[in-house]
């Protein structure tokens, strides 16, 4: 039963959950043990003692209590769900902190296998062995590169023997094993270590390099990370559902505790003419025209998206341009002739090597794949989000230029709607 | 020297897929799946709009070719249920591009073409990329294909093809080698990542080095580096290139030269780095890709699975019969 108070979401635990009763007749102690789950993380970063040992089955149940309502009511980006999957990452870490020091490594160890299957290096003189395969000094190197994102230096200043201990670089894990985390983006392969050797079999494995530490908090996120998925499964599944007064209420204090402590989403502009001077390095760039290889990409997707939200201005990412326009004009005099102007300043010219490019444009910008638009046409397709400042680097790195503005942004949508607010407004054309 | 790749006739196509293709040609990784991916085709030489197609078997393939000698041939990296409609989505290749015409830093032919060096430095790369994916991340089921122009790296190992255009991106920045750590400091206080042969540590000084030994003083001063200091890295370039010299000799090297711009300039540096392989081709899990087997009619090659990468040589192995006969 232990398992499943680690992992929720562990075959035994959704069993339990599964024999019992409909929302109605679930014991308030579960729902308020849901809501302690979530009200403390408005003190700190560390879940109070009274959360690490509690009764199991009323353990179990909170965190579903806790999944579906963020799973009904929420959106996937929304602060509720974010704030669900952390208290369950640090939830599940601090209880196999907790059970560490009382039960030693193995203790924590043996519960972590259901997604887990650590080996333990074994010193062989001044090396280690792994598989029969000698690591030699590059424990020493896994070491001295980053932990994982977001927990840089953390725990560093513990310089007791069992912390330092801790932070040794002793395991092996398939890497395979942490592909969900790379899905979330809260692990990142270039910031790790990987070995590779042959097992027993003489079958090639390939690990990476952690420390008892980094294992008790990938294996949390690994965990947090199953419960992210379950909240989308669940979404998908009760669409159009009518969600429980109990669910409704608990919604109410996730969205309470999430509002007090995350920062609201991003920079939103207003709508009204577009400031060129106030454009990012990447969007001026491209509005010069740019070479074969990026055009495609620069202009259908980067510099549709950025000038129709820029813009427009809408109040969420999923909306269609109708919500906000009454007319096409501001599509067509103010959007288009940018769009169509830096297409042909492109080496060749974009719209005339590939006509159908138009077409893209207008499905950008959520018109579906139509010649003409019109304003009762928005929504045929999604529109498009710019792309943040990542994914722009990693799929065109031309266009990324960065200025010492770009440092505090990471979409160029933010670099545009923050110049924009500093000046207050000056400079509008 | 450019390679002077002609574009195939209409003819010329009509006689490779009748008297030159043969279906013991389509790696059997697609024959296999033939009837759960989607086939496109350019009919013209204007890109390929006829999409969504489906071949129950390689015959049905085989006549079509045949019959309508395509300007070229694509298949889809992912499985449907329903592949003439795109629909039910199963999973997809993870896929890597890397376009010889389009390698960063090239003064060997003018942008959009090839040569003899440019498509040797583009092997060179795929050998590298070959290292890390099977040895250093063990993955399985890995095919390389020359695509008429340079290479695909086709990974059909099954614990990776159900993963999204996220954690694809992820494994695309540790093959490629452009990130730059963040804390080189403590790289150099461990030991020298190029000392051993796992890990990324050692992947983005490999890449620099690369990189390095094409960029003459435009490439240079195109980075924001002043004549002067291009000069002096280039002349520094040979002490930088040599085996013997350790990365934190690198490190120090350019810090002599850069001071405090070395980080940015590692950074510029990564940029171009990026370039070696197409991300967009990585993360696009609804892409079609040119067909092994296939003919490459703008440049006159064959897209060929390659069973020995290190002998196997394009200019040898994937020019089709009807260019020696052309007078």
């Amino acid at each position: 039963m232990l398992e499943a108070v680690l992992n929720p979401l562990s075959r035994e635990a959704k069993g339990l959950v599964r024999e019992t009763g409909p929302l109605s007749e679930i014991p308030e102690a579960a729902f308020e043990l849901a809501r302690k789950k979530v009200l403390w993380r408005k003190e700190g970063k560390r879940p109070p003692r009274e959360l690490l040992e509690v009764d199991p089955e009323l353990d179990i149940v909170s965190y579903h209590l806790l999944y579906q309502t963020a799973g009904l009511l929420s959106t996937p980006y929304s602060g509720e769900t974010r704030l669900v999957k952390e208290v369950t990452h640090l939830l599940v870490k601090a209880r196999l902190e907790h059970l560490e020091t009382r039960a030693g490594p193995e203790g924590a160890l043996s519960l972590m296998r259901d997604l887990l299957d650590p080996q333990e290096l074994v010193p062989s003189g001044r090396d280690y062995r792994l598989w029969g395969t000698v690591i030699k000094r590059e424990v020493v190197l896994a070491e001295s590169l980053s932990p994982i994102q977001g927990m840089k230096g953390m725990a560093k200043a513990d310089t007791t023997p069992s912390a330092m201990d801790r932070r040794r670089m002793m395991f092996a894990v398939d890497w395979k094993a942490f592909l969900p985390l790379l899905g979330t983006k809260e692990l990142r392969l270039t910031d790790w270590y990987i070995v590779s050797a042959e097992d027993e079999t003489g079958r090639k494995r390939s690990c990476i390099l952690v420390s008892l530490s980094n294992l008790l908090d990938l294996y949390a996120r690994l965990v947090a990370a199953e419960a992210l998925g379950y909240m989308n499964t669940m979404r998908e599944k009760g669409k159009g559902l009518q969600v429980h007064e109990r669910l409704r209420a608990l919604g109410e204090t996730l969205r309470t505790v999430s509002g007090s402590i995350y920062r609201p989403a991003a920079t939103l502009g207003t709508p009204k003419q577009l400031n060129q001077g106030h454009f990012p390095p990447c969007i001026r760039y491209t509005l010069e025209g740019v070479t074969t290889g990026s055009r495609n990409y620069a202009i259908s997707v980067l510099l549709t998206s950025f000038l129709s939200y820029a813009r427009i201005a809408p109040q969420g990412r999923d909306s269609k341009i109708s919500d906000y326009l009454k007319d096409m004009a501001v599509v067509t005099e103010e959007i288009l002739p940018l769009i169509s102007q830096a297409a042909e300043r492109c080496q060749p010219p974009l719209f005339e090597d590939q006509p159908l490019e138009r077409l893209n444009v207008h499905y950008h910008l959520g018109f579906g794949l139509r010649g003409d638009m019109k304003l009762e046409d928005s929504g045929a397709s999604k529109w498009y989000f710019p792309p943040n400042c990542e994914k722009i680097q990693r799929e065109s790195p031309p266009l990324c230029r960065p200025d010492d503005f770009c440092k505090r942004i990471k979409n160029p949508l933010h670099y545009y709607f923050l110049k924009e607010r500093e000046a207050g407004g000056k400079g509008s054309p | 020297m450019a390679i002077h790749l002609q574009e195939a006739t209409r003819e010329e196509r009509r006689i490779y897929y009748n008297e030159e293709w043969r279906r013991e040609d389509l790696p059997p990784f697609i024959a296999g799946t033939i009837d759960r991916r989607e086939f496109g085709f350019d009919d013209d030489g204007q890109g390929p709009r006829n999409r969504y197609n489906r071949f129950q078997s390689v015959g049905k393939l085989e006549e079509y070719l045949k019959r309508t000698h395509p300007y070229a041939a694509y298949s889809s990296i992912s499985y449907y249920k329903v592949p003439e409609k795109r629909e039910g989505y199963e999973k997809a290749e993870l896929v890597f591009d890397l376009d010889a015409k389009d390698l960063p830093v090239k003064s060997c032919c003018p942008d959009g073409k090839v040569c003899e060096i440019c498509l040797a430095r583009a092997k060179d790369l795929v050998l590298d990329f070959k290292d890390i994916v099977e040895d250093n991340l063990a993955l399985r089921d890995v095919h390389y294909v020359y695509s008429g122009r340079g290479y695909h790296i086709r990974i059909l190992d099954e614990d990776l093809m159900g993963i999204g255009d996220t954690e694809r991106a992820f494994i695309l920045d540790y093959l490629r080698g452009n990130i730059v750590l963040e804390d080189q400091e403590k790289t150099r206080r461990g030991r020298d990542p190029t000392a051993y042969t796992g890990g990324y540590a050692g992947i983005f000084p490999r890449r620099f080095k690369d990189i390095l030994r094409y960029m003459g003083p435009e490439d240079l001063t195109s980075l924001g580096l002043g004549p002067r200091r291009a000069a002096d890295l280039l002349a520094a370039r040979a002490r930088l290139l040599a085996g013997e010299r350790r990365w934190k000799d690198i490190e120090g090297d350019l810090e002599k030269i850069l001071k405090k711009e070395t980080k940015d300039f590692l950074t510029k540096v990564s940029t171009l780095i990026a370039g070696n392989l197409d991300a967009k081709v990585t993360v696009d899990v609804k892409r079609i890709l040119r067909l092994p087997s296939s003919l490459h009619s703008k440049v006159s090659m064959r897209c060929v699975e390659i069973r020995d990468l290190e002998a196997f040589d394009p200019l040898r192995d994937a020019v089709p019969r009807f260019v020696g006969e052309r007078r």
